[in-house]
């Protein structure tokens, strides 16, 4: 390189520095703010594993059985009983409600975007979503269906027998074939384009001027997006956020790692206006309420995640920080309630 | 970089680094959650050495080719975790703190 060229790269490198020191309080340059707003870019299709390819004709068998309650022992929930459409693919309560109009241990997770989730289950115990569906149906506190007599009853309905023989030709129903075929109607279940996505598209009107800082508050001091990252707004990853409850976690299943203790997976933050109350134990009502919580609410204990320390917020911090999630609220396509085959009818 | 290419800039790197416990061995980086790199492959009864060079913590799990999970327990930024490889077939390993972490180890 001339001495030239290098003295002018040194005076440009200078002149950036001086920027960046101007800059400190009047928030991030161009340049950062594009590299920023890089990091949320939407994929343009729906990731279907090769063990468990896409087809209409799954995803409509699939729908069907979400929706279904004789997947339940009392034949009175089904899957869209705690994964409501109409709620965000919760339940909107605190904590789930088993088929015993039991009480349950944590909250119902929506359902949003899983096609690209990793670990499913607040505490990462299934691998798959093939994994993750049949859980809850045979689990005792939630649906309590025994799979033999699943099998029976699906085997007995004609509509059914029918459409698992051309989604799975030469393949018995099976818990395995109802996994996939929940499965896969899961993976359609795609928040829509946000405001927040139009304004990433580079339409600078789609977000107001509070909701901008917010974002940027979120990837800065907030240090929200150390966990909230990507489009979907989570690492798929274990974090004890200091709520004081007793339960564990992911170090239920996870002894002797300290940062596993306490530790529940990062949920994604599509649609988080209309997903309240928050938390895996639902025991935070707003997102300002959330927002104080990992500001300096949090408990302080040896398996505290790495990422979680006092924020200093300001209240206008808080208030562009909500602004900010606000505008990650999608027009979802209407999912309806299937009609089910019954005994007499295809 | 490709494994082989990073094996061999891990090696030239290894010239100068006297009395390596893994001669043997390879280094797995754990850096912006992810592992670097994300595939290899080993030869049989070599020692895999991963270290955390991220500012947070990371948890190695690895599943050997039979199936048997292991559980490596935390590492600390600047810790490793060492694996031995001692079954022919595909090791596969995973973050258990952050499971979108991925490495795959092929032993031959």
């Amino acid at each position: 390189m001339s001495r030239f060229r290098t003295i002018l790269l040194g005076g440009l490198a200078a002149v950036g520095v001086i920027a960046a020191a101007c800059n400190a309080n009047a928030g991030p340059t161009s340049a950062e703010l594009a590299k920023m707003k890089q990091q949320y870019l939407r994929p343009e299709t729906v990731p279907f594993p090769k063990e468990n390819p896409f087809s209409e004709a799954k995803v409509d068998l699939g729908h069907k059985l979400f929706f279904d309650p004789r997947l339940s022992g009392t034949s009175t929930m089904s899957c869209a009983s705690c994964h409501n459409p109409g709620l965000s693919w919760g339940d909107g309560l605190a904590t789930g409600v088993g088929s015993s109009a039991n009480k349950l241990g944590r909250r119902s997770p929506t359902i949003l975007n899983l096609a690209w989730a990793d670990a499913l289950m607040w505490d990462g115990r299934a691998g798959s979503l093939e994994q993750q569906a049949t859980g809850p149906i045979e689990e005792p506190g939630e649906m309590n269906q025994s799979m033999p007599r699943l099998l029976t009853t699906l085997g007995d309905i004609p509509g059914y027998r029918d459409a698992f023989k051309i989604v799975f030709p030469g393949e018995p129903i099976s818990a395995t074939t109802i996994a996939k075929a929940i499965a896969t109607f899961e993976r359609t279940i795609v928040s829509g384009q946000a405001p927040f996505d139009r304004w990433i598209d580079g339409d600078e009107g789609a977000i107001d001027d509070a909701a901008k800082r917010g974002f940027v508050m979120f990837n800065t001091k907030a240090n929200c997006s150390a966990c909230h990252s990507g489009w979907r707004l989570t690492d798929d990853s274990f974090h004890d956020i200091g709520l004081p409850d007793q339960d564990l976690g992911r170090g239920k299943l996870v002894a002797g790692v300290e940062p596993l203790q306490h530790a529940f997976k990062t949920p994604g933050l599509r649609n988080i206006a209309g997903r309240a109350p928050y938390m895996h134990n639902g025991s935070v009502a707003t997102m300002t309420e959330v927002i104080r919580h990992y500001n300096d609410r949090f408990v302080q204990r040896p398996s505290l995640s790495a990422e979680i320390f006092k924020l200093n917020l300001t209240e206008r911090d808080v208030g562009d920080l909500v602004a900010f999630l606000k505008t990650l609220t999608s027009t979802d396509a209407k999912i309806a309630v299937p009609v089910l085959p019954t005994m007499e009818t295809n | 970089m490709s494994p082989r290419n990073w094996a061999v800039a891990i090696a030239l790197c290894g010239l100068g680094t006297a009395g390596a416990a893994y001669a043997t061995g390879n280094v797995v980086r754990q850096k912006g959650k992810i592992f670097a790199p994300d595939e290899l492959t080993q030869a049989i009864g070599s020692m895999l050495r991963i270290e955390n060079d991220d500012t947070i913590p990371h948890n190695v799990m690895v599943t050997a080719p039979n199936g048997e999970n292991r559980n490596m327990g935390m590492q600390k930024p600047g810790d490793h975790a060492d694996i031995a490889l001692e079954k022919l077939g595909e090791y596969q390993v995973r973050c258990g703190i952050h499971p979108k972490m991925k490495l795959v180890i092929q032993v031959r």
